[in-house]
């Protein structure tokens, strides 16, 4: 439902206030126009505690907004205030580059936390705030080349997510392993992607590693799955990678199933640290 | 296209057998071979005391420490060795891990490992 507040003399609505059916909690306010002294004063009257019932959270969506005073700055600092004092957050979204580097002058940035567009605003809330899991799915060519970049995307995910150190680490290698055991036992087709699907919540991660199988290598793979071991070789060849025995022993849950048309690893690991 | 991994090589004060190898990037499936070449070329030139500096690896997996472990055994079988310092943590765990550092010979410092070179 949005609501309209007509302050300009072309009765374009300078706020338009609306709710998030999916995020009942949260306000967007969507703002337009230069926010000077006298706009910033009827804003502020015009967002009653009538308005702001119910909600928690506010998103300032300034994308259409072409100057901002410090006055109205100031306005948009007092109502952060509110929100903070019910627990909540006020932020601000869309902001223009010139807009961006006043706030950065003014140690605005300090303050509050500023998004490039309504949509990045709600994926961080409903991660930190509503703590809904994120699932990414990725899928590439079975080329060893690739597998790098796979992992320190995943990394770079993790990261962002909260897992950090020892964590982000594990997970980085496990992804590394199940990605090279992909392209070592799997079809070299390079129509055959190698697919890579995760499942990130606060409290753990799970992994589906899928691929098209090499018939060539197929019984290899069932014997070298059914027998996954560190245990170091008699014949004094190291060479031989010990990936998947690493993968279980860092996982909190792993299981393969290897059929004719291709083998899916599922790892679960859980957040440690 | 290859992790990037940058070897930089000292040799050794009063020493014409020993190398001092500073690992720098991630040691992966991609490069493993550029390294096997690199230090085996040492090997063959004589110097088979190595000591790889791993203060800026920042990453190594199952292939990579597969080809340490070989390295390792390469050296011993010129009557040589390849000893590794400044492991990072992260590092560390995963060689434990795998059951390793019962066969590499891990030092804190790069002195303490060139101290105990024969």
């Amino acid at each position: 439902m949005a609501r309209g507040m007509d302050i300009m003399s072309d009765n374009a609505p300078a706020a338009m206030i609306e709710d998030i059916p999916q995020a009942p909690d949260i306000c967007l306010i969507r703002l337009r126009g230069d926010l000077d002294i006298r706009s910033a004063a009827i804003l502020d009257s015009c967002l009653t505690e009538s308005v702001m019932d119910g909600k928690k959270f506010a998103i300032v969506d300034l994308s259409a907004v072409t100057m901002i005073a410090s006055v109205a700055l100031g306005k948009l600092l007092g109502l952060k205030r509110r929100f903070s004092e019910k627990g909540g957050d006020l932020v601000l979204s869309g902001i223009n580059i010139e807009i961006k580097m006043k706030c950065l002058l003014m140690g605005v940035d300090k303050i509050f936390k500023m998004f490039s567009d309504v949509h990045s605003a709600m994926n961080v809330y409903s991660w930190e705030v509503m703590h809904q899991a994120e699932s990414i799915k990725l899928s590439f060519p079975p080329q060893i080349g690739v597998v790098p970049a796979v992992r320190r995307f995943v990394s770079g995910v993790m990261a962002q997510k909260g897992y950090k150190g020892r964590d982000s680490f594990r997970i980085e290698t496990i992804v590394d392993e199940l990605c090279n055991n992909a392209v070592e036992y799997g079809s070299k087709n390079e129509n055959d992607n190698i697919s890579l699907s995760m499942r990130i919540d606060w409290e753990k991660i799970e992994l589906d590693a899928e691929n098209v199988s090499d018939p060539a290598k197929r019984e290899q793979l069932q014997a070298f799955m059914s027998n996954v071991s560190c245990e170091m070789p008699h014949d004094g060849d190291f060479r031989r990678g010990r990936g998947l025995a690493l993968v279980k022993l860092l996982s909190s849950d792993f299981s393969a199933d290897v059929t004719e048309k291709g083998t899916i690893v599922h790892v679960t690991k859980i957040k440690e640290e | 296209m290859e992790s990037k991994i940058e070897l930089t090589c000292e040799p050794v004060k009063g020493r014409n057998d020993a190398e001092v190898i500073r690992f720098a990037g991630d040691l992966d499936a991609t490069n493993v071979q550029t390294v096997l070449e690199k230090v085996t070329t040492f090997f063959n030139e004589g110097k088979v005391q190595i000591v790889a500096d791993f203060a800026k690896l920042r990453y190594v997996n199952s292939t990579g420490l597969g080809i340490l472990l070989h390295l390792n055994k390469s050296a011993k079988e010129k009557s040589g060795r390849f000893k590794i310092a400044n492991v990072n943590e992260n590092v560390f765990e995963i060689v434990e891990i795998i059951g390793a550092t019962s066969i590499l010979e891990i030092y804190d410092t790069v002195e303490e490992a060139l101290a105990s070179l024969n």
